[in-house]
């Protein structure tokens, strides 16, 4: 009851202190600015009637099944020539990702489709910014050494944890809902009826997508103790898995599956038209949040603070 | 007769920094209450063993059982040890009350009683104008005496204070000391400070550390009775006879003198003790035809200290 509580209490400090901290204001900040700005991005070749939705709804599918073929690491030394790849998202063992593709920008609203994509992009490199002081920065100034003996150290993780989870999901909610209003209100195609359900469903998926990533930030957080040192670290290894996994695949294909030591590899199901891998994904980034929060308790439990 | 109970029991505590030893062999049993004193050298361990008692750092070897869990850190003992750490700092952009009442939170005291608790101990430290600000604008002393003041929120049982006292002015270091006093007649109260005057007229019990080895603990009087210090003022100034008489008794160790007065080291350690050793410099004075005009006792924890810091070197051997 009184562990319960007093994550609780840890999980409300560091929301609170997000909003007086300079870098809890970046990560909001930041968060907000890009994330609305990507759906400006997007928006903005419809509002200049540079193109049509139904154009772009094309295009888009087309442009996303490449990428996803690239960045899933399935598409083959072969496919250099655009056309080939196309023809394989069409007919051949690339045809799940055609369908992907075709579900999110033609069966649903594109726009809002792209917008989630991107921030599903830029997302797992915002986070750091909001999780990366949570432990390191108490820890480097002492600050911690006057909760230690007031209350668990596994309380003081599991509740930052929390909090910083709480403070990633308020800011998805406050960007989904920003643009879906400036999606209904600019562009009359998009309507409020039939972006509502599936910004529900892009919340559900970057809800999931959210918890892997803050909990390696909170890993980062816990492992070194200069705040610098975590957001470095953080943002190094998001960045530096797929890159890697990209660049090692050539040497020795095995290899290529170091993408799935985040969600990488996986994270684009969340949005899947078909229910049973929307589930395995979000089960695979619980587990995944699991693992790293396990590390962090099994590091911050042991460290001399 | 009942055993003492003791607080605080700890037993062949080792601790490494790396290859570095900061810790060897220290075991130590502390009363359930009273005021008992740290002190030793720059780096011979005492912050390490204050860091370990209060579960900063991880015991590596030994025990140290504390109020009956079997070690530091415990959930069972959340709330009951207060430490006042030697470089932890407040966050700089919340305010004090905020601060303080958030750690009254975590100990479960919440509402107007928390508030007024929080005013009450901030004026007990006389900090009472600057709960509103934040930690940012304090001076140091300021500073060490919110790390106090939190310290003691919560009533603990146990309160660690690592040099609570260092870098204050003299009133403020003595509003500290008298509010050490008054915590030491219900709680365990251990400070650690180079101020060895400061600490003889406050504390019940010792503990010098010298290399990471406890080489003496118990009271005040158990560690300094091998040698005391005495203040003698004359009426005349001394004069070298009078020094090489004095110097002369099996009770004195060492004499020094300075105008009108001497320093005399006596020597406690016989069977009578301290008593026995007093009388026969006083009489030796009344023979002398220069008796005391006034006898003070003298720094004899600062000389149990000296003795104790520097005995490895002077005697390697043993």
């Amino acid at each position: 009851m009184n562990k319960t509580r007093h994550i609780g209490l840890h999980a409300i400090k560091v929301i609170s202190h997000s909003m007086r901290s300079g870098s809890g204001v970046a990560f909001i900040f930041l968060t907000i600015l890009i994330g609305l700005s990507l759906a400006n991005l997007v928006v903005t070749p419809i509002e200049l009637e540079l193109i049509t939705v139904e154009e772009l709804q094309d295009s888009s599918a087309r442009a996303i099944g490449i990428a996803l073929a690239t960045a899933t690491l399935r598409a083959s030394d072969g496919d250099d020539n655009q056309g080939t790849l196309t023809s394989r998202m069409e007919n051949g063992d690339l045809i799940d990702l055609g369908m992907w593709a075709r579900y999110l920008v033609i069966e649903n609203p594109v726009l809002l489709s792209i917008t989630v994509l991107l921030l599903g992009v830029v997302l797992p490199l915002l986070l750091p910014l909001g999780s990366f002081t949570v432990i390191s920065g108490d820890v480097q100034h002492r600050t911690v050494r006057y909760l230690l003996p007031r209350t668990s150290r596994s309380s003081i993780l599991i509740g930052r944890w929390l909090g910083s989870m709480i403070l990633a999901w308020s800011l998805i909610i406050f960007l989904l809902c920003s643009v879906v209003i400036y999606l209904s209100i600019m562009i009359p195609s998009e309507s409020l009826e039939d972006l509502i359900p599936w910004a529900g469903r892009c919340f559900l998926a970057l809800f999931f997508l959210t918890i892997p990533y803050v909990s390696l930030g909170i890993l980062c957080s816990a492992t070194f103790s200069v705040p610098m040192v975590a957001l470095l670290a953080t943002v190094g290894s998001t960045i530096g898995v797929p890159l890697l996994s990209l660049s090692l695949q050539e040497a020795w294909e095995p290899l290529g599956n170091l993408l799935y030591l985040l969600p990488w590899g996986y994270s684009h199901e969340l949005l899947s038209p078909t229910t049973h891998k929307v589930v395995e994904a979000s089960a695979y980034c619980l587990l995944h949040g699991l693992l790293f929060l396990i590390l962090a308790l099994l590091k911050f439990r042991r460290a001399d603070l | 007769m009942s055993e003492p109970q003791h607080t605080i029991q700890i037993e062949n505590l080792e601790h490494r920094f790396g290859t570095k030893v900061a810790l060897s062999n220290i075991s130590w049993r502390l009363p359930q209450k009273g005021i008992v004193g740290l002190v030793g050298p720059n780096g011979a361990g005492k912050t390490t063993l204050f860091s370990l008692i209060a579960g900063f750092l991880r015991v590596q070897s030994g025990k140290i059982k504390i109020l009956g869990s079997s070690s530091p850190g415990q959930a069972s003992l959340a709330g009951r040890m207060g430490v006042m750490p030697q470089d932890a700092i407040f966050a700089k952009d919340i305010s004090i009350l905020d601060q303080l009442l958030y750690l009254l939170k975590l100990d479960g005291i919440t509402g107007a009683s928390a508030e007024s608790r929080v005013f009450a101990i901030m004026k007990r430290v006389g900090l009472e104008k600057e709960i509103h600000r934040g930690a940012s604008t304090l001076s140091h002393g300021m500073g060490k005496r919110l790390g106090v003041a939190q310290s003691l929120l919560g009533l603990p049982e146990i309160v660690l204070l690592d040099e609570p006292t260092a870098g204050l002015d003299p009133a403020n270091a003595r509003q500290i000391r008298e509010f050490m006093r008054e915590v030491g007649k219900s709680a365990l109260v251990i400070v650690s400070s180079h101020n060895l005057i400061e600490l003889q007229d406050l504390i019940d019990e010792v503990g010098v550390i010298v290399d990471g080895k406890l080489v003496a603990s118990g009271t005040v009087e158990e560690v300094t009775q091998r040698d005391r210090r005495f203040e003698v003022t004359f009426g005349v100034p001394v004069t070298p006879e009078m020094l090489v008489q004095i110097d002369q008794l099996d009770a004195v160790q060492s004499v020094n003198s300075d105008s009108y007065q001497m320093s005399i080291d006596l020597d406690a350690s016989g069977e009578t003790g301290l008593d026995q050793a007093l009388l026969t410099l006083q009489q030796k004075l009344v023979d002398l035809g220069t008796p005391a005009y006034e006898l003070r006792e003298g720094a004899s924890l600062e000389q149990a200290y000296m003795r104790l810091t520097s005995a490895p070197k002077n005697t390697p051997e043993e």
